[in-house]
C-alpha cells in the first residue's frame, strides 16, 4: 500500500484528492439530515457516479463515502460499521478500477467530545476507530478529516498506526481565529503530529482557500511534513445554503498559495468536480516546493506552544519527594491537590510542569494518567512526564494531549533501550542523564561522553536532534564543592559540540547549606551563561523564576523587555503582594465578609495560639453557620455564600499543612462518596456541595460527573462511607439517580444517601428511595450533621 | 460575534433580590463578564424550511417531524420555520470547569453570566434572521423541552442544521456540548403573531431556576 503511494508522492508535484461528497448527494436529493454513509449499501451507483466523477476531473485519490460510519453515529440506524465501510470502499475501489486513482477510508470526529470537557474517555475513543480502521481494511490509505480535538486526533492515528501499516493523512478544520472549536491551535497540530507517524498533515472545511492560508502558513513553520488543503467553496448563507466561491477563483487562490508546501490539493463542502477539475487545470503550471522547515525545538499542549529558544522554567512542585503533604495526596488518590499544584507553579510563573508520581505502594502507572489527564484538564503549559520505569511513562504518553518532554532515558544500555524507542514513537522531546551503571563521572569530560553516546543512539532510532536534551546533573554544594563547575563546563560542551538543548534540576545544588535561595539562583545565572535551556526549579520562590526573566532581559530574548515588564511592573504585580501584612480582622469575620486575602495569615497566628481542633470548632464553623443562616433568610445570595466558603478553605489549607506537618491525624468529620449521576456532566452544583461540605471539616470523595452505578457502590465500600450524596441536573438522569440508589440497596450497605440536583422535588427523591432531599449546598451540610456528627 | 451580558439578568440567575447587598462581589462579577466574553467565541447557525402542519409538523426536505400540541399552536398559521442552533462555545465550559478549582464563587458567577450570555447570542442570531426574512413575521423562540414539544427533538436540530461542523455544537445523551448552548425554532408567517405568552415553560431555565423551585417567580 504504502508503495503506490509513495510512487504518487515522487511522481507528482501536486497529489489531488477529490472534492465534497456531501454536496454531490444533496444535488441528487437525499433528505437533509439523513447519513449519507447509508447510501454506500442503498444506492451504491450513485455513489461510484460521483467517483467516477472526481476521478474523471484529475482526483488521484478519492475518499470512501465512510465519513460518520462509527459505532457512534450509527447507533439506531439498523446498520453496524462493519456492514457500511467494507462495502464503501469496495464502491470506491470499483469507480477507481481501471484508473490510478487511489482510495482511502474517510474518517471524521466521533461526534462526541473526549474528556476533559467531553465525557468519552481517550480509550473509549482508541477503540472506536481501531473498529473503523479494521472495517477499512482493503483501502489504500487511512484520512482523518475535519477533526477539531488533537486529542481525539491523537487517539485516532495512534488507532491507525497500530492496527495497519496504511499511509495517514490528517487535515483539522481551524475558524477564522486560527483555533479549531476546542481550541487547538495549526503550531500545536503541526508540532504534535510532526513526529507521530503521520505522512502529511493540513486543512480541510470551515473557509475558502484564500482564508485558510494564513493558517497553513503558521503550520508550515512548525513542520517539515507535506501539507494538504481541502477548502470549501468560500462560506455559504445560511439562508440559502449556497457558496460563495467559483471554480475559477478556488483554483486561483490555491495557485497563489503553492509556496507554502501544499502537496496534497482538494476541495471540500460547496466543491463539485468543476473546482477539482480547474484546480487539476490550473496547477499543471505549478511545481511543488517544500516549506523552508525550521528545525525547532518546541513542545505544546493542544492550546499553547512553547519554543525552547531563551531559558525556559520548568516547574518542579509536582513531586512526591520528601513532601509529606504530597506523598499523602498521592496514597488518598487526592487529585484537586495535585491540580493546585500545577495551578499555582503556572501562576508563578512555570512554563512547563514536570510531573512525577513515583511512590512505594501505588500503581505509578494508573497514577501517571490520572494525574496527566487531571492536570491537563486545568492548565494549559506543556508537561514533562518524569519516571524511570517505562511502562509508566508509556501510559502517561499515550494519554498525553499535545508534544511532551520525558524525563528522562540515561547512559546506561537498559534505559537507551527501552526509554528512546517511546520518545520516537510518541513524537517527544527526551531528557538523557549523563549517567551510567558508574554513577555521575566527576569531570565535564567524562559527562560528556555520556551525553555523546545518548545523542548517538537517539539519532540512530530517528529521534530528531531537536528532540534531544541534555541534563549534565548536579551535586549539591556542600558534599562536592569541586564538582560544580564541572556540570556549568559540561553544559558548555554539550551545546558547543552536540548542539542539543540542556536542561538542569537546579535546587539540589545548596542542600544542606544556609541562605538556598541565594546559591540557588547565583548558580542557576551561571549555567545560564553557559547556554542552560530548561532550568528545573520551584517556580513559587520570586528569585528563581526572576533570575530567569532578568537573564532573558540581558540577553536580548525578551525583546524589548515586554515579559520582564508586564510581570514586574508595579500595575501588573501579582495581586497576593497586595495582601495585608498583618491580619486585622477576626477569622469569623474574614469569612463572614468574604476576604479572601486574610484567611490564611489570621489561622496561621491563631494556630500560634490555639489548637486546630479549636479553630474548626469554635472560627470557622459558627460563621460558616452565620452565613448560612443568612443564605437560608434571603439577605445574601449563592455566590456570596461560596464566597465565604472559599475563605475558610484556605484557612482549612493551612491547617491542614500544619497537621501534616506535625503528624496529626487530618481533621476528620466522616467520609462523605458525592457523584453526578451516570449520563449527566453538570457538576457545578455538586461541586459547590463539596466546598461546603469540606468546610465543615468532612472528608468528601468526589467521584465526578458521568459516574457509573457500580463505581459509587465501589467507593462506600471502599471508604466504609455512612452518607452518600448524589447530583443530577436534567429530568433525562433522574433514572440513573434511581438506578444508583437502587444498587446502593441492594448490595447492602448501610449508608444513607441525600440527593440533589435542580430538577429534583423531595416527592420525587422519596419516590426513587432517598433517604434525605437536599434543596440547596447548604442544606447538604445539615444532613452531614445529622448522619455524621 | 460580539455580545454583551445584562448583568442585572445574570445576577437573578444567580439568586439576587432586590435589597440584598450585594457590595462585596459586585466587584467579582464584573470581573467574571469581562473575563467570560474575552474567553467565548460565540456563534449560531440556522436554516429555513417550508413546512406542512397535519397531524405532527414535517420540516420539508428533511426527515424531521415536530409532535406535540404546544408547537404546533406555537407554529399556527406558519407556512416556514428557522431551526436555530446557537452556542458560547466550549470555550465557556472549559472556562467554568477550570474556575471550579481556582475560585468556586466566579464559576457559580460566571455560569450565571453564560447563561444569560446564551440568551444575548440568540437576541443577536433573531436580530440579523429578522432582516433576511421581511416581509415576513416572526414568531419567538421556542425550544425542546418546552411545554410538551419533546426534548428529543434536539437531534434534529443538530442534524439539519450541521451544527457539529458548523458552529461545534453536538449532543451526547440528550445534553447539549458545549452545554452554553440553545435550540430553538421560529416560526414565519405572513400576520403578525400574538405577542410571546413569557412564563416558566418557555424559559431556558425551567429546569434550574431558583426561584421555581421555591415556588416563586422572576421578575422577567
Amino acid at each position: 500500500m504504502k508503495n503506490k503511494f509513495q510512487k504518487l508522492l515522487k511522481e507528482k508535484d501536486f497529489v489531488f484528492l477529490d472534492g465534497a461528497m456531501g454536496t454531490m448527494i444533496q444535488a441528487k436529493g437525499i433528505k437533509i439530515g439523513e447519513m449519507p454513509e447509508i447510501l454506500s449499501l442503498t444506492e451504491p451507483e450513485s455513489i461510484m457516479e460521483i467517483h467516477r466523477a472526481y476521478i474523471d476531473a484529475g482526483s488521484d485519490i478519492v475518499y470512501a463515502n465512510t465519513f460518520g460510519a462509527n459505532r457512534y453515529k450509527l447507533e439506531g440506524s439498523g446498520y453496524t460499521v462493519n456492514d457500511i465501510i467494507p462495502k464503501a470502499i469496495e464502491n470506491a475501489q470499483k469507480a477507481a478500477e481501471g484508473t490510478n486513482a487511489l482510495v482511502a477510508l474517510d474518517i471524521g470526529p466521533i461526534g462526541v467530545l473526549l474528556e476533559p470537557t467531553g465525557t468519552l474517555p481517550f480509550e473509549e475513543a482508541y477503540d472506536i476507530y481501531k473498529e473503523e480502521i479494521l472495517a477499512g481494511k482493503d483501502a489504500d490509505i487511512i484520512v482523518f478529516e475535519t477533526m477539531t480535538d488533537l486529542y481525539e486526533v491523537r487517539a485516532a492515528v495512534l488507532a491507525a498506526r497500530e492496527n495497519s501499516d496504511k499511509p495517514i493523512l490528517v487535515t483539522m478544520t481551524f475558524e477564522e481565529n486560527m483555533r479549531t472549536f476546542t481550541g487547538c491551535s495549526p503550531e500545536a497540530m503541526a508540532l504534535t503530529l510532526s513526529d507521530f507517524g503521520v505522512d502529511a498533515i493540513g486543512v480541510n472545511c470551515s473557509l475558502g482557500p484564500d482564508a485558510l492560508a494564513p493558517i497553513v502558513e503558521r503550520m508550515s513553520k512548525y513542520t517539515s511534513l507535506p501539507l494538504i488543503i481541502k477548502p470549501n467553496a468560500g462560506l455559504p448563507d445560511p439562508a440559502t445554503g449556497k457558496y460563495d466561491v467559483s471554480p475559477d477563483d478556488f483554483s486561483s487562490q490555491l495557485l497563489n498559495m503553492t509556496g507554502l508546501g501544499i502537496k496534497f490539493v482538494g476541495g471540500c463542502c460547496g466543491t463539485t468536480p468543476d473546482f477539482i477539475r480547474s484546480t487539476v487545470e490550473k496547477l499543471k503550471k505549478a511545481t511543488y516546493t517544500p516549506q523552508k522547515s525550521q528545525k525547532l525545538s518546541a513542545v505544546c499542549s493542544a492550546v499553547n506552544t512553547l519554543i525552547i529558544d531563551r531559558p525556559r522554567i520548568i516547574g518542579e512542585r509536582i513531586n512526591p519527594t520528601g513532601k509529606k503533604r504530597f506523598k499523602q495526596a498521592l496514597l488518598e488518590n487526592d487529585m484537586d491537590y495535585i491540580i493546585s499544584q500545577a495551578i499555582e507553579q503556572v501562576g508563578g510563573g512555570a512554563e512547563i510542569l514536570d510531573v512525577n508520581v513515583g511512590l512505594p505502594n501505588i500503581d505509578e502507572k494508573e497514577m501517571m494518567v490520572k494525574a496527566v489527564k487531571a492536570i491537563q484538564s486545568v492548565v494549559d503549559v506543556p508537561l514533562q512526564l518524569d519516571s524511570t520505569i517505562p511502562e509508566v511513562l508509556e501510559a502517561g504518553l499515550r494519554v498525553y494531549n499535545g508534544k511532551p518532554i520525558i524525563n528522562s532515558v540515561n547512559g546506561e544500555e537498559k534505559s537507551l533501550e527501552t526509554i528512546l524507542p517511546l520518545a520516537k514513537k510518541y513524537g517527544a522531546m527526551i531528557i538523557g542523564l549523563t549517567i551510567d551503571k558508574d554513577g555521575i563521572p566527576p569531570k565535564a569530560e567524562q559527562r560528556f561522553k555520556i551525553a555523546e553516546k545518548i545523542a548517538k543512539a537517539a539519532l540512530d532510532i530517528g529521534i530528531p536532534k531537536e528532540n534531544i536534551c541534555i541534563d549534565c546533573l548536579c551535586l549539591t554544594a556542600s558534599a562536592e564543592q569541586a564538582a560544580v563547575m564541572e556540570t556549568v563546563n559540561a553544559i558548555e560542551m554539550v551545546k558547543k559540540e552536540l548542539k542539543v538543548k540542556t536542561v538542569l534540576g537546579v535546587s539540589n545544588i545548596s542542600f544542606g547549606l544556609p541562605a538556598r535561595e541565594l546559591i540557588n539562583s547565583t548558580f542557576l545565572t551561571v549555567a545560564m551563561t553557559k547556554g542552560l535551556d530548561l532550568a528545573i526549579i520551584n517556580p513559587n520562590v520570586a528569585s528563581m523564576t526572576g533570575a530567569i526573566k532578568a537573564y532573558r532581559l540581558l540577553a536580548n530574548q525578551d525583546v524589548n523587555s515586554e515579559d520582564f515588564i508586564a510581570t514586574y511592573s508595579e500595575a501588573s504585580a501579582p495581586t497576593q503582594n497586595t495582601a495585608p501584612q498583618t491580619a486585622e480582622h477576626t477569622l469569623s469575620y474574614a469569612i463572614e465578609k468574604g476576604m479572601k486575602n486574610e484567611a490564611a495569615l489570621i489561622t496561621e497566628k491563631l494556630l500560634t495560639e490555639i489548637s486546630a481542633m479549636e479553630i474548626i470548632n469554635e472560627h470557622i464553623i459558627p460563621a460558616l453557620d452565620k452565613i448560612g443562616s443568612e443564605f437560608e433568610k434571603g439577605k445574601i445570595f449563592l455566590p456570596q455564600l461560596i464566597l465565604s466558603a472559599n475563605v475558610s478553605q484556605q484557612a482549612f489549607e493551612v491547617i491542614k499543612k500544619e497537621l501534616v506537618k506535625s503528624d496529626n491525624a487530618p481533621v476528620n468529620k466522616g467520609k462523605i462518596v458525592i457523584a453526578t449521576v451516570k449520563g449527566d456532566v453538570h457538576d457545578i452544583g455538586k461541586n459547590i456541595v463539596k466546598v461546603l461540605l469540606e468546610n465543615y471539616g468532612y472528608d468528601v470523595i468526589d467521584l465526578g460527573k458521568d459516574v457509573e452505578y457500580q463505581a459509587v457502590v465501589d467507593a462506600v465500600k471502599e471508604h466504609d462511607c455512612k452518607l452518600v450524596g448524589l447530583s443530577a441536573l436534567m429530568t433525562t438522569t433522574l433514572v440513573s439517580m434511581e438506578k444508583t440508589i437502587a444498587l446502593i440497596r441492594e448490595n447492602g450497605l448501610d449508608c444513607k444517601v441525600m440527593v440533589g440536583g435542580a430538577v429534583l422535588t423531595e416527592d420525587y427523591a422519596e419516590k426513587i428511595g432517598a433517604d434525605f432531599y437536599s434543596k440547596d449546598a447548604k442544606e447538604s451540610v445539615d444532613i452531614a450533621k445529622r448522619v455524621l456528627g | 460575534m460580539e455580545i454583551d451580558i445584562n448583568i442585572a439578568e445574570a445576577m437573578r440567575y444567580m439568586g439576587y433580590k432586590e435589597g440584598m447587598d450585594a457590595q462585596n462581589i459586585i466587584e467579582d462579577i464584573e470581573e467574571c463578564k469581562k473575563v467570560l466574553l474575552d474567553t467565548i467565541k460565540p456563534a449560531y447557525t440556522y436554516k429555513i424550511f417550508d413546512i406542512e402542519i397535519a397531524d405532527n409538523i414535517k420540516i420539508l426536505g428533511t426527515n424531521a417531524r415536530f409532535e406535540g400540541k404546544d408547537i404546533k399552536e406555537h407554529l399556527k398559521g406558519c407556512k416556514k420555520v428557522v431551526l436555530l442552533c446557537a452556542t458560547l462555545s466550549l470555550f465557556a465550559d472549559k472556562l467554568i470547569n477550570r474556575l471550579q478549582y481556582r475560585d468556586m464563587a466566579k464559576a457559580v458567577i460566571t455560569d450565571a453570566l453564560a447563561s444569560a450570555g446564551i440568551e444575548a447570542v440568540c437576541n443577536k442570531a433573531e436580530e440579523d434572521i429578522s432582516k433576511k426574512i421581511s416581509p415576513l413575521n416572526m414568531t419567538f423562540r421556542f425550544s425542546p423541552g418546552y411545554g410538551d414539544f419533546p426534548l428529543s427533538t434536539q437531534e434534529s436540530f443538530i442534524k439539519v442544521t450541521n451544527s457539529e461542523k458548523l458552529i461545534g455544537l453536538t449532543l451526547y445523551n440528550g445534553m447539549l456540548i458545549p452545554t452554553k448552548s440553545v435550540t430553538a425554532v421560529i416560526g414565519l408567517c405572513e400576520e403578525k403573531p400574538p405577542a410571546p405568552k413569557r412564563g416558566c415553560a418557555v424559559c431556558n431555565l425551567k429546569d434550574s431556576c431558583q426561584y421555581r423551585r421555591k415556588g416563586l417567580h422572576c421578575e422577567k
